[in-house]
């Protein structure tokens, strides 16, 4: 007998900021996370709801506990700002809490869920980590953690984001960490319910991650990443370079990535733990399996 | 910075022939690489460099260790696995041992910690995932390295010039791994050894960008072979890029392509190490003798 966990994946994007996206030929980010938990394991089947636009039926009661897990996407929102689109996502993530569902996120999804039960994000002020973010380390925390069961102590991953977590909520474990962002993981437990929160991105790959720095070069110009368009035109040719040639040792060398950036094992492997470690045993325990 | 004068002697650990073509690419000599990065965190340092791999005379005429405060073993392409019996590697093991026998501060990186391993009875080998070289990144801490002082002040992970084809795969009795990472187990270790105690580092934390980049220039041709580069254009362009940002270290558009970050670029973060082991174990030695 199959399990089939049903995954209700979030993608908090304004519409605006998705048809954005999509014009630069990346995925909309609930599409990426469909894809990957998929690709993890087939037998996950999924629904996505975009809890920005206006007047879309955010699940709730009920509705909400059917699901077996809660999968949050990345987001250009800012989660300090006083906004309808964030107040209705921050209402929500309570609402998972209250329904006892599994959550899982990155980036924006670390922020709402830590706001959601209590603690506190800013502008970090070493400001935009974009790219990869490098020598990502485990806490012991993290160490002894199920979604790390298997990780290295120190890893990269994809990253893009301008504010961090500053202050965990009571119930809440710092799981990893790196020198631009103190908090790059966090295990969340907030009315008995558990959400395991990433500041980076397991479900890009260095396609999605090319389309993502294109649709933001002006941005990374301003910023100093790049000194002009083409500098930025050459970069995201070089990520894609290596997405067509997966072999061209010699690009990743040349981006100083390794196995942690290119091997989807290694670097989904926080989502397959969430996945066979949280999700599935919280079905079985239930009599859901 | 630390306001002393200790007196260090620096060897050599490659053989002349070598320091030639290395200066022939525009390069510092190992043995020189050392003393200006101590110099650095030390200004007021007197240092003496011997061949060691040439010379018959394994010290500056008229000394012994007991002149010294620290004593360094460097660089070098020899390979001990492969090639033990050479005069000009049996030489420099003697000098380790030497250097152990007297219970000078010793440090050393790369072809310095192999020695050291050696002479004090452990074993290196080729390492199976071939040449690091560059940058060995993810360098990270062992708890015994988080709470060793050689790395106080130093974060617990971090990136450093490297270029080896060797590695130690077993290390002696007594020995302390401080630093691993995914390419080679033992970065840095404490080897204890007859009365001595040695302190080294699988990587180079003397080189500076510029000198990795004169590296790939000089290697452009085996890095080819080995799959680092598809042309030798891609390895000087990506040399030069180094070059810039070596030369304006404000360049945040080229640490972010290349990769790095102050680990490499502030000299202060990449000797961390070296700072600690002249402003202790030196620093001790030399006030016991004053």
């Amino acid at each position: 007998m199959s399990i089939n966990p049903k995954i209700l994946v979030v993608d908090g994007y304004v519409k605006a900021a998705r048809d954005e996206l999509v014009a630069g030929g990346a995925k909309k980010a609930g599409d990426q996370y469909v894809q990957m938990l998929i690709r993890i394991n087939p037998n996950v089947r999924c629904d996505i709801i975009y809890p920005s636009d206006p007047g879309v039926a955010i699940p709730s009661g009920i509705t909400l506990s059917d699901y077996d897990g809660v999968a949050w996407t990345g987001c250009s929102l800012t989660v300090f700002e006083d906004t309808p689109e964030v107040n209705t996502q921050i209402d929500f993530a309570r609402a998972c809490f209250d329904s006892g569902v599994p959550g899982f996120g990155s980036c924006w999804a670390a922020q709402i869920a830590v706001v959601a039960a209590g603690g506190i994000c800013r502008a970090n002020p070493n400001g935009r980590e974009m790219g990869f973010a490098r020598k990502i380390a485990l806490t012991n925390a993290g160490r002894g953690h199920d979604m790390y069961e298997g990780k290295s102590s120190v890893f990269d991953a994809y990253i893009s984001h301008v504010d961090e977590i500053t202050h965990i909520p009571a119930g809440s474990v710092v799981l990893s960490g790196n020198a631009f962002t103190s908090i790059q993981s966090v295990s969340v437990l907030y009315k008995g319910t558990p959400f395991w929160g990433l500041q980076y991105h397991p479900e890009y790959d260095l396609h999605e991650m090319a389309r993502l720095t294109w649709c933001r070069i002006d941005k990374l110009m301003a910023m100093g990443f790049i000194n002009d368009r083409q500098a930025g035109e050459d970069y995201v040719a070089l990520l894609e370079d290596l997405f067509q040639n997966q072999t061209r040792t010699d690009l990743a060398w040349r981006l100083g990535i390794d196995a942690d950036i290119l091997n989807e094992d290694v670097r989904r492997l926080e989502v397959r733990n969430w996945i066979n470690k949280l999700v599935i045993p919280t079905m079985l325990a239930k009599g859901k399996g | 910075m630390l306001n002393f004068a200790p007196r260090i002697l620096i060897a050599e650990g490659n053989t002349k022939e070598r320091c030639k073509e290395m200066q022939a690419i525009g390069n510092m000599i190992g043995s020189s690489a050392y003393a200006k990065s101590i110099k650095h965190v030390c200004p007021g340092v007197k240092v003496d460099v011997v061949f060691a791999a040439d010379d018959d005379v394994s010290l500056p005429r008229g000394t012994s260790f007991d002149d010294y405060d620290g004593f360094v073993l460097g660089g070098s392409a020899l390979n001990l696995p492969t090639d033990v019996g050479n005069i000009k590697i049996t030489r420099q093991i003697d000098l380790a041992r030497a250097a152990f026998k007297s219970k000078i501060p010793f440090l050393g990186s790369c072809w310095g910690l192999q020695v050291a391993t050696y002479a004090a009875g452990g074993i290196v080998g080729v390492n199976p995932r071939g040449r690091e070289v560059g940058i060995a990144r993810k360098i990270s801490l062992t708890n015994s390295g988080l709470a060793s002082s050689y790395y106080e002040g130093k974060s617990a992970v971090f990136d450093s010039p490297a270029i080896h084809f060797d590695e130690v795969t077993h290390l002696p009795a007594g020995s302390v791994v401080l630093a691993e990472n995914s390419h080679t187990s033992v970065q840095a270790a404490i080897i204890r050894h007859d009365g001595g105690t040695f302190w080294g580092m699988q990587y180079h934390p003397e080189f500076d960008l510029a000198h990795i980049s004169n590296l790939i220039k000089a290697y452009a041709k085996p890095m080819i072979a080995d799959g680092f580069y598809a042309t030798e254009q891609d390895a000087l362009s990506h040399a030069s890029q180094m070059d810039l940002l070596f030369k304006d270290t404000q360049r945040d558009d080229l640490a972010w392509l290349l990769g790095v970050d102050r680990d490499i670029l502030d000299p202060d973060v990449r000797l961390r190490e070296v700072a600690n082991w002249v402003d202790q174990p030196v620093l001790l030695h030399h006030l016991a003798k004053h």
